[in-house]
């Protein structure tokens, strides 16, 4: 067995990094026991312990093609189909645990999509990229890392490609290329789980053109390079933390975080160099990320699995249960919550082996899932919100319900049974609340509009991977306008 | 006897697999020894599966009988099984006593 960390020995682990971190204009000194910060910790943190747990690992744990050893699935290079479904049923198990996103399936992402791309660059420059990606991939194997897949640039005018922005920042690009390594400068945006991230990876965002080949690089380096700075983005919410551990933050154990990643003349070393201005791989790259990273995006099958358990538990306090209406749309949620998971299992079952022997899903399916993904979750929160009533935005705090004032009212007015304590009434609507409009929101909604790709990017991929002349084909043969088709 | 567990990763579970192998280790007790699914000693392993598709991989187990539990009423005839399979054991040594 490699070191397979359990979540002490990775929160541990964290407290070793000297992370430049900034949150509300302030340096965050300790973002390991900062109140906000912590409960994304926790989520990480969530996935090394079930790692451990007999009733978890054979989804959590993979056998590594490099060393033989047994390791942590997040660290892990597809070796066969069974491996991609796996990784889904990962996503959905981790999300039901956790409820909200655990950020660690992105450096997976990244690392699968690398070893394709270095091993594709290889077989037609003769360079030595794959290489430098196994040794690397041992390191974080063998040290259990949590790496930030690093993709989306800010980006600027939309219009422009990168070499054409009004400032050369605004895609990451080379400014200096030295003989041990080049030197960096641009951002990454909305980086899931970076300050929990031992490693962030760099990929580049979109198909890079020759006049754009200072920015066809992708690269690791450690979190805590120098260099590189890290602003917390704000959630919805996000101060409840600030009150202490009141049922009103929803969520009790876990969330997630974003964070804006400056990079400002890093040094990055040859040896973490894994593309270096071939820009014509950086399509294979981009796609193949975002079609892993689509299939990731299983993980809000789980997180639905927990607001249908909250719906469900909040009918059934409310007296509604049995309300045709209700029973009818929870089937719904159900319905759509569980069509959300044919969708990564099949784009997993229909995957396949690229030449560098990592498996790689069913692009088509992994789109089509995603695209999915940006609609149902939005419409199971609108069923959640309307089972559960207006008190769900309307409901006095957690101090409200403990006040010697007002808390005898709170508890009197708001029971709706002998046996269904205020509390858990109001506990239960938080959470509802957290994950269709607070912090876990974040993830479980406009993540899923926007990660991995917002709509149309894969509408984009589904116009352009779909066999339309087969099927005008198959058209044209059945109503007799050709006579061969079949 | 010894029977190794090996739960499937619980994705979607149908019930409880830990509450269900800890009720197991209950009803069996004195007859069964679980152990883990490594144990040389194992006679059985049990796949503990939490749905019908039970995806979890056999390949490890090698030389040993393997038995598939993928709901409550699976693991109901596995402890019927059992135990009658003792009964039988013991009017076996109670004949050749006699």
């Amino acid at each position: 067995m490699g070191k397979l960390m359990n979540a002490k020995e990775y929160e541990e682990s964290l407290r070793k990094l000297k992370l430049n971190v900034y949150m509300f204009g302030r340096k965050v000194e300790n973002p390991v026991d900062d109140p906000i910060i912590r409960p994304s910790m926790n989520a990480v943190a969530a996935t090394y312990e079930f790692a451990h747990r007999p009733e978890y690992e054979d989804i959590m744990t993979a056998k590594s093609h490099i060393t033989g050893k047994k390791i942590n699935r997040f660290t892990h290079i597809h070796q066969s189909v069974d491996d991609l479904v796996k990784k889904s049923k990962m996503g959905r198990l981790l999300g039901s645990l956790t409820a909200c996103c655990f950020q660690r399936c992105v450096g997976m992402d990244a690392l699968n999509a690398l070893s394709i791309t270095t091993h594709a660059i290889d077989a037609k420059y003769n360079t030595e990229y794959y290489k430098r990606f196994l040794k690397y991939l041992e390191y974080v194997q063998e040290n259990d890392l949590v790496c930030d897949g690093a993709m989306t640039d800010p980006k600027g005018d939309r219009s422009l490609a990168p070499s054409k922005q009004f400032d050369p920042d605004l895609f990451m690009h080379v400014v200096e290329e030295r003989p041990d390594g080049i030197v960096v400068s641009g951002a990454k945006a909305h980086q899931t789980g970076a300050v929990n991230s031992h490693e962030i990876i760099v990929m580049p965002t979109i198909t890079m053109r020759e006049e754009d080949k200072d920015y066809a690089i992708s690269f690791a380096l450690p979190s805590d390079t120098e260099g590189i700075t890290y602003i917390m983005g704000r959630q919805s919410c996000d101060t409840r933390k600030l009150e202490g551990m009141t049922f009103d933050r929803g969520n009790m154990h876990y969330g997630g975080h974003e964070a804006l990643v400056v990079f400002d003349k890093v040094f990055v070393p040859w040896e973490r160099v894994f593309m270096y201005k071939e820009y014509e791989f950086t399509t294979q790259l981009v796609e193949n990320f975002a079609a892993y990273h689509r299939q990731s995006y299983a993980c809000k099958v789980g997180v639905g699995d927990v607001l249908i358990g909250a719906t469900q538990t909040i009918a059934e306090f409310n007296g509604t249960e049995r309300a045709s209406h209700v029973k009818d749309k929870i089937i719904e949620m159900n319905h759509l919550n569980e069509t959300l998971f044919c969708g990564c299992i099949a784009c997993a079952a229909e995957g396949h082996r690229e030449p560098s022997g990592t498996y790689l899903v069913d692009v088509l399916l992994a789109n089509v899932h995603k695209q999915n993904i940006t609609r149902f979750p939005y419409e199971i929160a609108r069923l959640a919100q309307d089972i559960a009533g207006g008190l769900v935005v309307t409901c006095p705090s957690a101090a409200d319900l403990a006040s010697p004032e007002v808390g005898k009212w709170v508890e009197k007015y708001l029971k709706t049974k002998p046996d269904v304590p205020t509390e858990h009434r109001l506990r239960i609507l938080r959470l509802i609340e957290n994950i269709t409009m607070g912090t876990a929101a974040v993830g479980y909604l406009t993540e899923s509009m926007h990660g991995a790709g917002s709509p149309q990017a894969q509408r984009i991929m589904i116009a352009r991977l779909v066999n339309m002349k087969q099927k005008q084909k198959m058209a044209r043969f059945l109503c007799g306008i050709d006579s061969s088709g079949a | 006897m010894k029977v190794g567990i090996k739960y499937c990763g619980g994705c979607r579970a149908g019930y409880d697999r830990v509450a269900l192998v800890n009720r197991l280790k209950n009803d069996v007790a004195g007859a069964v020894d679980f152990v883990g699914p490594d144990d040389p000693e194992a006679e059985m392993v049990l796949f503990v599966s939490g749905c019908k598709s039970a995806c979890t991989s056999i390949d490890q187990i090698r030389g040993r009988a393997v038995r598939f539990v993928t709901s409550e009423e699976d693991a109901e005839h596995w402890i019927r099984e059992v135990l009658e399979n003792i009964q039988a054991e013991i009017g076996r040594i109670q004949a050749r006593g006699r």
